[in-house]
Formats: structure tokens, C-alpha cells, sequence
């Protein structure tokens, strides 16, 4: 016996092929954002309207096959909800609330013969782009969703495997959704939207976009991220553990996540720039607990995005910088300020990306012995906070010999982009300057070659020294 | 009990106590050492602090410590004598004159111990009551005559500990200091009522440790007292709130212990407590777990309160501070006025923004209403990006439905009336008072006891256009 589209009982004739055994298909389908070591790392997620299936290239006929309206499922009342449990359980704190909305639907599989086949979740008003992420402009949607090809196995009427694939690279791991569960002739999967529509901090920008400030969520999964994107503020884009980008606000608007700011002699960095959120943490303190690396398929995504980026606006490939390179305080507006100095992070690897091309890249073999009135020609010692052009104070000691050392660094910080005044003082502003380009420049494949005086702001040695002139001269 | 001693002298103070109660006091009266307790009937001017506890001093801390040592050895006598001076000096410090009062009663002093209890209940009555009727050490004294005029005294002092209620300024003795990014950290807080005619602060909840504010809403019959802790964490989404607990006291019966709620989450940014007729409830903004990053309001302990008439009080807390908004029954703001029932809508200044927290005080018999605003927000669009953030003060004459704006400036606060009418509005740090709303914009205000405040005024929200 089997069950019919109409859910009553149906003989099967003897001699018949396999094809009617498993004559239909149940489908759950929910927006989540699921992760294999945490459980849902978003609450609430929710069923999603309005998909078509098809099964094999055709579209599939049967019970709400077509989903119009979400179905609301209480705790423990369906099966769905006890596979999604299922995991859940398993993976979260049982304090942790639940999603437990799903969208349904129950395909027919008639003539669905033992054997591999490929089921097509389409939700409506998707495409199969290979952007890096979402649509460039404003969408009058609140989600976009790309289809998702589930390639899945039927033996004896029943389910054996449900995998999701990719259709033009079988080797490639999909991310923007997930067979979570299945089992018999039931199959739950989540979609990840490429868009997912705010309007919360967001107007229209005035000017053209000029810079890419890149963020870390300070978190382990992007729940809080998306959840503040919805409802106060955030960045143009998240990229989640996975790799998959979630487009919040379209690059011609202006997004909250930047805060008071400067970078290149420009405040207010929001206006000009795109923010792009990076779903990793900072231990706190550093040193704290071992945590898992930036990711390569975040990597990987970011640096798609970013080619993107560049390409659209015409951006010169140095305008990429990190939160910590910009944000200034409260108090003062041209004072780089302490309370974000760890944003993208000391595990976020810049060198990553110069060696695709982007962000600031520092020029080969400079010599800083013919640079700052020629200092670490004479002296090793490092400058430092208080040291003063106008005392000729230089590494803490009077250099009668020696001047404008001070001036010439800052004018290659304020070269760079960072928010310095050329007072010939080694002052508060030079010293947050310099501790933040050592924050950017002392990470990947450079943290081996980190000068003793990382963590101290105000020392400059001549590594770094020389690391700050690089930088400086690479600057168009 | 959230007081300025040191944790690590605060610890020894459980060994004190323990010794004590292990060679239970009273057991054995030394003989020429006076044992009688006469005692000052209590007056509301001797009710409650007279001023912020301050912290004890280097040296004060090293004789309390000495003088646990001399406890510890058997030397109940000397601790005592090495305490006295102490006490003399501070005063306001509850837990100091509780000490003072255990190594007394071991010292067989039965008039000190007796006069430090029953000025200690004077003073904080909710912090010590339940604790002096507990403990061992006054297990003797308590069922002697002392103890039963020490009982009395207390009886006393908790007729006018309730009639305070009804008549003070619902408040909080509140000291703390801010640091990076804003972020408040208190050192002391108690929930309680100001009692302008003698000056003087009278707790309403026993102190909780680590407390960072306390919505006080004696109509409602409760005290609720909100603690957490925050982390500067700067990362983007920072600073955080975690730990979040919430206890409420009923006025009722101080000794019955708090209703208690307790929030696992650890990435809040505000706390809301209402406490209304319907009682006392909470939400979290949290972006964790929950849509649109708002939790639904959970109800803590009775579900209704005592008086269901009472007015609705709600307290909005971050790691700045706090707002605070009142609404009497049947009066709200809405669409740009006051609105009452069975009553024309009174239009206020624009000034009173719609986002803002309002605390509307009404005294009927003058005909007088007096609406305070709070504006907290953050706008981020083209004309303008950061913190939007100022108070706005107007008188309204009900008979006329005018409404005349008397304050308008950068900052936050609160405003509030006492059981007596009188007007109280908080800008900053600074409390003013004014003994009727008819007289507020005709008249100076007077700045009241330092330490005692309506709200943990907010600092504006720095960076508010960012992550």
C-alpha cells in the first residue's frame, strides 16, 4: 500500500514498476541560516513563500505544489518540525528559541522511477546568477533566493540520499541553501536569501561611492548581524561562514556601519563607502581562547565581491580598508578611536586580498634611511609618543642633528588615508594611526615579520617605519 | 549589601559573623557591663541616609581588618573598641554598624549592640531587618528585653518607613563613573524614596550587589532592581549586555524574598522593566534570538499590583544609562499631544518628539499638568548623521489646554512628583525641586541631596550611524 496525492491509501498491482511506491513527496522548505557545529544561527527563520519545484527539468504537479503562503507549524505537532528539531537539538542550547515555520509541500512523484534524479526548489523571482552577490540596485522585494538543485536518490518508493548540487560543477560546495533532513518521503530544506531588504539607516547616497570598508560581527554566526541589518543597522553586505553573501542595501544607497569617521581627508565615511561584514570575532582579551581563522570560503567570496565592487564603481583597488583604519571617536571626530581598533580583527588576513590585487598594497625594497630627515640612518631607536620636530626630540632623546622626522611620518599617514594632523608632534592622533596600521599591516603571510613593538602604539622602529613608507609610496 | 566595603574586608565579615554566632552572644552576661537599652522613639528625620556612603579610607579598612583579627582570636572587647571610631566616622555605612553591633553583643555591650541595631534599622531598615532577625549572633538578645525593645523599635520605624513611601520622591541613590565608549559603571545604587523636609534618602529594597538601576514604584507596591553586566567587547554590534537579572521586592513585605527573572542572552543592548497596574514585567533588545531584535515582555512575580489605579512606569536601560517614562491612568501622548479620557487632546511643542519618553505629572486639584521628554535616537539620513539627544520641559494649564514650553536643551533626564505634589526634574546629574508644577518656569528650582536621582542620565549614543 502507498499513499496517493489525495493521501489515501492506494493499491499497488502486482508486477508493477517501482514508479508507484513512492508517489509522492513532501517538501519543507524555511529561510535559515543553518550551521552544521552551532544549530539555526538565526532566529526567527520562517517558511518561505511562493516556490515551484521542478523534478528532472519538469515542473512538478501535486498538493501546494506551488507554496503561496508560509505554514505555520507548532512545536511537536508535524513531522517536519520533529526532523528540524532533530537537529536542532543536537546542535543548539535547548534554551535557545526555535524556527519552527515552515512553507510545505507535497509533490507528486509519479512517474519518478528508482534511481538519482534532481529536484529544482524555485522560489519565485530567482535566478540562477553566479553574481557574487545580490542585485546591484535596490530590489522592490524584500527576499531574492537562488534556486537550489537537490540531487536525490529513490529506492523501493523511499528516499536514500538528498544532497544539494551545484549543475554546473558537481565538485563545487553550494552555500546559499541545505538539504537539513530527510527521510522516507520526506525532505526539509533552508534557503539562504542573496537579498534580504532594509530600509532601516538607509537614504539614498549623494556621493559616488569612493571606498569599501570591510567589518567583522564580532560573532560566531550571523543571527545578530542579519537580525540588526533588519531592524536598526548595518552594512551593504554579510558574508557567513560559508561563504554566502547576504545583500542588505544596494550599493546606491547609503547603509549605517561605518559610524563618525575618516579616511583620505573625507569624514563620514557611510556616505562614500560600501561596508561589507565579515561573520568572524575577535577573542576579548587577544590571546583569550583559541578560535577558528576567517574562512577561505569567506575569503573566497570577499575577494569575488570585492573584484565585483571595484568593477562596478570604478574604484582604484586601494580604496578597500578596514573598520579600525577609519572609525573615529565620539569625542572627536578626527581622532581615531579605540573603540572598534580590532575591527576586522587580528585573524582577518589583509594579505589575502593584496595577493588578488586589492586593498593597499606596499611597494618593494624602500629604503627608509633616506626618508624622515634621514633618522634610522643614525639612530635605532624607535620614535616614539612625545617625540617633537619642534624640540628635536627624537626615540625620547634631543637629536640636535636630525629634523622634521615627525612631520615627515605623518605626512605619509595622512598619505595613506589615516586621520593625522601634520603638527611635527608625535602626538594622540599619530599614535592611534600608528597602532591601527600596524593592526592592518601585521596580519597573513606579514604577522611573522610583526615588529616587537606591535602591540605598543607609540614606538615606530624601522621596520615599521619602513612598512609606513612602503604603504605611503604605493598610494596613487 | 551593595556598600563601598571593600569585597575582600566584605568577605571576612561572613567569618566574623559565623564566630560570633558560634559562641552565641548574650549566652553569658559579664558581670558590671551595662545591659540596658533605652531607645529614642524614631522620627522621620533620622530615617534613612543623610548622604552617599562613602568608601571607607587606607586606614579605616586596616582597623576594620585589625579589628576582625582581634574577633577572630577572642578579643571581642577590643574589636569593639577598634570599630567605634570607625562607625563614628562613616556613618552611613549600614554593614560597618552591623559589625559593630555583633562584636558588642559578644562583648556582652548590650546597650551598644542594642543602639547600633536599632539605629541601623533607622537607617536601612530592608537591608538589615531580616538579617538581624536571622542571624544566631542576636539569637539571645533577641528574646531578651533588650531584644524586645530592639523589636519594637523596629515596629516603629516601619510605621514611618511606610508612611515615607507614600510621601516621597520615588528614587534611586545612585554613584558611578563612566568609562570608554560611555559605558556606565556603577558603584553604588539603591532603590528608595526622597524625603525632601528632613533631606534624607530611605531604601526601599535591601541593595543588591552590582545593581544598575532600580525602577521604584511605591503605587505599584514594588522596587524593581535591574542588574547585568557589559562588555566593552569592541567589535562591531559592541558593547554587550549579558547576565541580566531582574528582582523585584514587593513593598508589601520586605522580608519575603524578590521575584526574580534572569535573561541567558548575551548580546543585549537594552533592558525595558514596566511596573503598572498590570505589575512588573521586562523585555530584552536583543538581535540574537528575536525579530525585529525586540523580545515580548515577560511578566516577573504578581501579575497584578496592589493598586489598580497605579500609574504606569517604564525604565529603558543601556550601558549609558537609563530613560525613565510616566503615565498616570487614563493620560498618554499621542499625535503631537496630551491626550486624556473624555477629554480634548492638549497640543504640545513639536519639541515633544513622538520617539521620545515622556513623563506626563498631573496634579488635578491645580488644574496643572507638566509634561517632561526625553529624546534618545539616532538618525542617519542625508541631511544629518548621529545622535539626536535633548529634553524638553512644558507646563500645561489644563483648564486652558495651553501648553507652554519652560526648558528645551541638549541632554537627557526625568521628571516625577512626590506624594505631597511637589515637582522634581532631573536634567544630567542634577535634581531640582519645585513644590507645586504651578510654580515650575515661575520659580529657580532647588538642587536636592546630591546622589539621589530619578535616572542614570544617558551620555549621547556615540557612532550611533555605525557598527
Amino acid at each position: 500500500m502507498a499513499k496517493g496525492d489525495t493521501g489515501k491509501a492506494v493499491s499497488v498491482p502486482k508486477n508493477s514498476p517501482a514508479t508507484v511506491k513512492v508517489p509522492s513527496l513532501k517538501v519543507y522548505v524555511r529561510e535559515a541560516f543553518f550551521m552544521a557545529d552551532q544549530g539555526e544561527c538565526w532566529i526567527p527563520g520562517s517558511g518561505i513563500a511562493k516556490l515551484s519545484f521542478e523534478i528532472d527539468g519538469k515542473a512538478v504537479a501535486g498538493k501546494n505544489a506551488t507554496t503561496n503562503n508560509p505554514h505555520k507549524v507548532a512545536v511537536g505537532l508535524v513531522l517536519t518540525v520533529t526532523l528540524h528539531e532533530a537537529i536542532e537539538t543536537k546542535a543548539r542550547a535547548a534554551t535557545r528559541a526555535k524556527s519552527v515555520e515552515c512553507s510545505e509541500a507535497t509533490l507528486s512523484l509519479a512517474g519518478v522511477v528508482d534511481g538519482k534524479h534532481v529536484l529544482k526548489v524555485i522560489p519565485e523571482g530567482s535566478s540562477a546568477s553566479s553574481d557574487a552577490a545580490g542585485p546591484t540596485t535596490s530590489s522592490t522585494q524584500s527576499r531574492l533566493y537562488r534556486p537550489l538543485n537537490i540531487e536525490f536518490s529513490v529506492k523501493n518508493g523511499l528516499l536514500t540520499a538528498a544532497q544539494e548540487t551545484d549543475p554546473n560543477d558537481a565538485k563545487a560546495v553550494v552555500t546559499h541553501g541545505h538539504v537539513t533532513a530527510f527521510k522516507d518521503d520526506e525532505l526539509c530544506i533552508d534557503l539562504k536569501p542573496d537579498w534580504m531588504a532594509t530600509s532601516a539607516g538607509v537614504h539614498k547616497r549623494t556621493k559616488a561611492v569612493d571606498l569599501i570598508v570591510i567589518h567583522h560581527t564580532g560573532g560566531k554566526v550571523i543571527g545578530p548581524a542579519l537580525n540588526e541589518a533588519l531592524a536598526a543597522k548595518g552594512p551593504h553586505y554579510e558574508i557567513d561562514p560559508e561563504g554566502h553573501v547576504v545583500k542588505f542595501v544596494a550599493d546606491d544607497h547609503v547603509a549605517s556601519h561605518a559610524g563618525e569617521s575618516w579616511w583620505d581627508g573625507n569624514p563620514s565615511c557611510n556616505s562614500y563607502g560600501i561596508g561589507i561584514e565579515i561573520v568572524h570575532w575577535q577573542p576579548d582579551p587577544p590571546g583569550s581562547a583559541p578560535i577558528p581563522p576567517v574562512q577561505d570560503a569567506q575569503y573566497a567570496s570577499l575577494i569575488a565581491l570585492l573584484n565585483k565592487l571595484v568593477k562596478d564603481h570604478k574604484l582604484k583597488p586601494h580604496r578597500i580598508v578596514g573598520h579600525s583604519d577609519v572609525r573615529t571617536s565620539k569625542a572627536d571626530p578626527r581622532l581615531l578611536g579605540s573603540d572598534r581598533q580590532t575591527c576586522p580583527g587580528g585573524m582577518f588576513e589583509w594579505t589575502r586580498l593584496e595577493d588578488e590585487g586589492l586593498g593597499m598594497i606596499p611597494v618593494k625594497d624602500v629604503k627608509i634611511e633616506d626618508a624622515w630627515g634621514g633618522y634610522f640612518e643614525s639612530y635605532k631607536e624607535p620614535l616614539r609618543f612625545g617625540d617633537s620636530d619642534t624640540r628635536r626630540v627624537y626615540g625620547g632623546k634631543p637629536r640636535k642633528d636630525i629634523s622634521g622626522v615627525i612631520g615627515e611620518l605623518q605626512g605619509d599617514l595622512l598619505t595613506i588615508g589615516y586621520s593625522v594632523k601634520v603638527t611635527g608632534e608625535f602626538d594622540d592622533y599619530t599614535r592611534q594611526a600608528v597602532d591601527r596600521f600596524k593592526r592592518h599591516f601585521y596580519t597573513g603571510t606579514r604577522s611573522a615579520l610583526a615588529p616587537k613593538s606591535l602591540a605598543v602604539s607609540d614606538r615606530i622602529d624601522e621596520d615599521t617605519a619602513s612598512m609606513i613608507l612602503a604603504v605611503s609610496m604605493s598610494i596613487p | 549589601m551593595n556598600t563601598h566595603v571593600p569585597h575582600r574586608v566584605r568577605l571576612s565579615v561572613a567569618a566574623f559573623v559565623a564566630a560570633t554566632s558560634a559562641q552565641s552572644a548574650f549566652a553569658h552576661e559579664p558581670k558590671g557591663v551595662s545591659s540596658v537599652c533605652d531607645l529614642t522613639p524614631p522620627t522621620p528625620s533620622r530615617l534613612g541616609f543623610a548622604a552617599l556612603p562613602t568608601p571607607l579610607s587606607p586606614e579605616d579598612r586596616r582597623v576594620v581588618k585589625e579589628a576582625e583579627l582581634n574577633f577572630q582570636k577572642g578579643n571581642h572587647a577590643e574589636a569593639k573598641v577598634a570599630l567605634d571610631p570607625v562607625v563614628a566616622k562613616n556613618p552611613n555605612d549600614g554593614e560597618l554598624r552591623y559589625r559593630l553591633a555583633v562584636a558588642s553583643a559578644a562583648a556582652g555591650d548590650v546597650r551598644t549592640a542594642c543602639a547600633e541595631i536599632s539605629r541601623l534599622m533607622e537607617l536601612d531598615l530592608v537591608g538589615f531587618a531580616k538579617r538581624y532577625e536571622d542571624d544566631k549572633a542576636f539569637s539571645v538578645m533577641r528574646s531578651s528585653d533588650a531584644g524586645i525593645r530592639v523589636a519594637e523599635h523596629m515596629r516603629a520605624v516601619e510605621v514611618l518607613w511606610r508612611q515615607a513611601m507614600t510621601t516621597g520622591l520615588p528614587a534611586m541613590m545612585s554613584k558611578g563613573a563612566r568609562g570608554g565608549m560611555g559605558i556606565w559603571k556603577p558603584s553604588y545604587l539603591r532603590g528608595g524614596v526622597y524625603l525632601h523636609e528632613v533631606q534624607r534618602f530611605l531604601p526601599l529594597e535591601p541593595g543588591v550587589e552590582g545593581a544598575s538601576a532600580a525602577l521604584v514604584n511605591p503605587q505599584a507596591r514594588t522596587v524593581s532592581v535591574l542588574k547585568f553586566a557589559t562588555s566593552a567587547c569592541k567589535s562591531d554590534f559592541c558593547p554587550h549586555i549579558s547576565a541580566v537579572q531582574v528582582l523585584v521586592f514587593s513593598l508589601d513585605d520586605f522580608r519575603r524574598p524578590p521575584s526574580r527573572w534572569r535573561s541567558g542572552e548575551e548580546t543585549t543592548t537594552m533592558i525595558d522593566l514596566r511596573s503598572g497596574p498590570r505589575g512588573t514585567a521586562v523585555r530584552i533588545h536583543d538581535c540574537c534570538c528575536w525579530k525585529g531584535c525586540t523580545s515580548p515582555w515577560t511578566s516577573i512575580g504578581p501579575k497584578r499590583a496592589a493598586s489598580g489605579d497605579s500609574q504606569s512606569m517604564e525604565m529603558s536601560v543601556d550601558f549609558r544609562g537609563s530613560l525613565l517614562g510616566i503615565a498616570p491612568p487614563g493620560i498618554r501622548i499621542a499625535k503631537g499631544g496630551l491626550l486624556s479620557v473624555g477629554a480634548a487632546a492638549m497640543p504640545l511643542s513639536a519639541e515633544h518628539e513622538p520617539t521620545a519618553v515622556h513623563d506626563i505629572l498631573v496634579d488635578e486639584s491645580a488644574g496643572a499638568r507638566l509634561v517632561f521628554s526625553a529624546t534618545d535616537r539616532c538618525e542617519c539620513s542625508a541631511k544629518k548623521e548621529g545622535p539626536i539627544f535633548h529634553y524638553d520641559l512644558s507646563a500645561i494649564n489644563a483648564k486652558t489646554g495651553t501648553s507652554t514650553v519652560v526648558e528645551h536643551n541638549i541632554g537627557t533626564g526625568a521628571a516625577m512628583l512626590d506624594g505631597k505634589k511637589a515637582v522634581y526634574v532631573q536634567t544630567g546629574d542634577t535634581v531640582r525641586r519645585w513644590p507645586s508644577i504651578a510654580s515650575v518656569g515661575k520659580e529657580n528650582g532647588m538642587s536636592i541631596m546630591p546622589g539621589v536621582v530619578l535616572v542614570v542620565p544617558r551620555s549621547p549614543s556615540g557612532n550611533c550611524c555605525g557598527l
